[in-house]
């Protein structure tokens, strides 16, 4: 026989009795206290699962309750009596897992294995799988900021004379009869936000009067172009926001915490992650300005003198670290190293 | 007897880590099939080491109720989602379903969870009629923003697109006047509505939970608050945005703007959260309804702290950052551990009175979409 002592609620009230527990090998209990005696069998009782070190609740068949503190004696008496039935409960196993260091770290290092492949490699693969999969109608809607942004105060129209917006233009419309991609591409020149070039997921591509400013030559403007096409062709717009929601997806289910994904400080890691990504997605845009240029026989340099001249002296602060562009002397060297 | 019974919470961040990384583990392999034991798990653990009077509380929702709820919200969002990519115009019936399905799962959320919570093997309850939750949460929580933003955006609309003359100008301000303060009183009221819709219609066994909090002091708060608001906004709306000749590059300054308004965000989410906390639980009374007038049974004590909270708040989220998430469990714990140990029963009466009255059983379904949603309200 086995006994220990257990807080007694019965159920309809509050109070809490202090009773003795006493199991027979056969499973027979009782329950005894200075004014209760209460006969049943352990099999018709229901005991919660064990967790850390909280005391378990021993539901009796009349609907009362026995809190037990003391776990060692009740893991006995659970022991005896499971190893009639044979049977240990699915959270017998988890328990002793969650008791046990060694399992806890193994567990701890699949864990990190899995979410760290899972954000490097397996997030963007799956993003990139189901963008390809959805119909072009998608990215017109995400190119719904366009227009915002062509009214916006910040651009202003395009100062370049139009005999040099007309040879772009033609070799642009060149460019996009030959890629026959389904995106309907338009280019568009304006002046403001210094040298620079966006594509909008729809096919839009915008360059600043200060890129073509900067530009020595047509192939230099060109070679920016293509870049921007890389982003449109690989349908990255969609790429970015699947790939992003996805993440916040994880994070949340991972810690179960949503609060933590809307703090500002605790973005910041999800920013960190989604800049590579999106360094990652610049990569691909170089490879495809790159290989046209190739498929063209065209001299990869202009894209690397026009980057080049993009950085200027910025190249070395920390935070290209942090830029949503891979390091520029390292995108220059790949556009060089092909160079004839 | 009258007594006054501190809370006490037992949690151990190395003992909860454990817990947290099995949990994690489990769900993982069993592609989220788990993650419904995980949830139980994880509330048992914070539940079964909050005790009160030698007493712990106890979290008995069944995990297989859970997983059900669970996959009906999974399969109709993933339904959702897809058809709205191929017929973008049934976000128009998406949208509206949702906010009009939302006040229902608030409802069954509330009631599954009080329904599970239990103290001494009674059971608390959530009862509210639904009429009563469209009223707080469709109603207030969610129509009055819109109509009070609509109405401004109307009266705005025309002027604007007319032109600026100097008549226009003083009535744009007046709106805009206007509309902030509606705002501010909305968020007042339906903060201190909200809080009040969760206690008033919470019980345990035949005793009710009342709220006394005093729309007032809210009022007090909240004014306080929004000027720390204005002065974080003011902060950053004066951060010169620099452009960068390549691209948008983060830059150094304004990453320093960010930062000094997120901690001063996050000092004003303390200072809210400890002063609504006080007035809340402070103000809250367990009557005895089976008396006529009800008699108070029970009351708390809290004595929640602003500077401590932050502190609290900061360490944790930076901690869990710096750590990859790997000391969220250490996080939970110590800010269970700060809020629990501030709290006090007092008793006016013989535990013995606090006796059973009605048990219901409801499903998962509305309580794990309002889990998945983050709807959360009252503590």
């Amino acid at each position: 026989m086995m006994k220990t002592s257990v807080n007694y609620f019965d159920g309809h009230s509050a109070l809490s009795v202090e009773a003795e527990l006493r199991l027979q090998e056969n499973g027979e209990c009782q329950l005894l206290s200075d004014d209760l005696q209460y006969d049943f069998v352990w099999a018709e009782a229901k005991l919660s699962p064990a967790l850390a070190k909280t005391a378990r609740s021993l539901k009796l068949p009349n609907g009362a309750k026995c809190e037990i503190s003391d776990l060692a004696v009740l893991a006995r008496m659970e022991a005896q009596q499971d190893a009639k039935q044979k049977s240990r409960g699915l959270l017998y196993w988890v328990n002793l897992m969650e008791s046990r260091w060694h399992f806890v770290l193994i567990t701890a290092v699949l864990v990190i294995v899995f979410a760290f492949s899972m954000v490097t490699y397996g997030l963007p693969t799956l993003s990139k799988g189901v963008a390809l999969a959805l119909p072009l109608s998608i990215d017109q809607q995400l190119s719904e900021g366009a227009s915002s942004l062509l009214e916006s105060k910040l651009l202003k129209p395009s100062e370049i004379p139009l005999e040099r917006q007309q040879v772009i233009a033609t070799e642009f419309t060149r460019i996009i009869n030959q890629l026959d991609d389904g995106h309907s591409f338009s280019l568009i020149f304006r002046k403001g936000l210094g040298a620079n070039a966006f594509a909008f997921p729809s096919g839009i591509i915008l360059v600043t009067d200060g890129l073509v400013n900067l530009a020595q030559t047509d192939a230099e403007v060109v070679s920016v172009l293509l870049h921007e096409m890389g982003h449109v062709v690989n349908r990255h717009g969609l790429r970015l926001l699947l790939q992003g929601s996805a993440l916040t997806l994880l994070i949340t289910v991972v810690t179960g915490d949503f609060s933590a994904s809307t703090g500002f400080i605790a973005a910041l890691p999800v920013m960190l992650l989604e800049q590579g990504y999106s360094r990652d997605l610049e990569r691909e845009a170089d490879d495809f300005s790159l290989n046209y240029m190739q498929a063209q026989g065209l001299s990869t340099q202009a894209f690397a003198d026009i980057l080049q001249r993009i950085s200027g002296d910025d190249q070395n602060s920390v935070w290209q670290y942090a830029s949503s562009h891979p390091t520029t002397a390292e995108r220059i060297r790949r556009f060089q190293q092909t160079t004839p | 007897m009258n007594a006054s019974q501190s809370f006490q919470f037992r949690g151990e961040a190395a003992e909860y880590f454990r817990i947290w990384i099995v949990n994690l583990f489990l769900s993982i392999v069993t592609l989220g099939i788990y993650s419904a034991w995980a949830k139980v798990r994880n509330k048992q653990y914070f539940y079964g080491n909050t005790m009160v009077a030698g007493s712990a509380f106890e979290y008995s929702a069944d995990p297989i109720m859970i997983l059900k709820g669970r996959l009906l919200v999974v399969a109709i969002l993933s339904l959702f989602s897809l058809f709205t990519v191929y017929y973008p115009l049934l976000d128009l019936i998406y949208y509206p379903l949702f906010f009009l399905i939302l006040p229902w799962l608030v409802l069954r959320g509330l009631m599954f969870n009080a329904r599970y919570s239990s103290y001494r093997n009674l059971h608390f309850a959530f009862v509210s009629g639904l009429g009563r939750t469209y009223a707080v949460v469709l109603g207030l929580g969610l129509i009055t923003p819109m109509l009070i933003i609509l109405a401004s955006y109307s009266l705005l609309g025309p002027v604007l697109d007319v032109g600026q003359g100097a008549g226009s100008r003083s009535w744009v301000v007046f709106i805009l006047g206007a509309t902030l303060l509606s705002l501010f009183i909305w968020w007042v009221l339906s903060s201190y509505y909200l809080q009040h819709y969760y206690v008033n219609h919470s019980h345990y066994g035949r005793l009710s939970f009342a709220m006394m909090a005093s729309l007032k002091q809210f009022f007090i708060f909240f004014s306080i608050a929004a000027l720390g608001f204005s002065i974080a906004l003011i902060l950053f709306l004066s951060f010169k945005f620099s452009v960068d000749a390549g691209d948008f590059v983060i830059d150094l300054e304004l990453t320093y703007t960010l930062i000094v308004v997120s901690i001063m965000l996050l000092y004003l989410r303390a200072y809210l959260k400890v002063r609504v906390f006080n007035q809340v639980w402070g103000m809250t009374r367990l009557m005895d309804a089976a008396d006529q007038p009800p008699t108070q049974l029970m009351s708390f004590h809290t004595e929640l702290k602003v500077n401590p909270l932050f502190f609290v708040y900061l360490t944790n989220i930076i901690a869990s950052s710096i750590s990859l998430g790997l000391l969220i469990p250490w996080a939970r714990v110590r800010l269970a551990r700060y809020q629990i140990n501030r709290m006090t029963l007092l008793m006016h009466g013989d535990l013995d009175r606090i006796i059973t009255d009605e048990k219901m059983k409801v499903g998962s379904f509305g309580g794990e979409m309002g889990d998945l949603l983050d709807i959360d309200i009252g503590l």
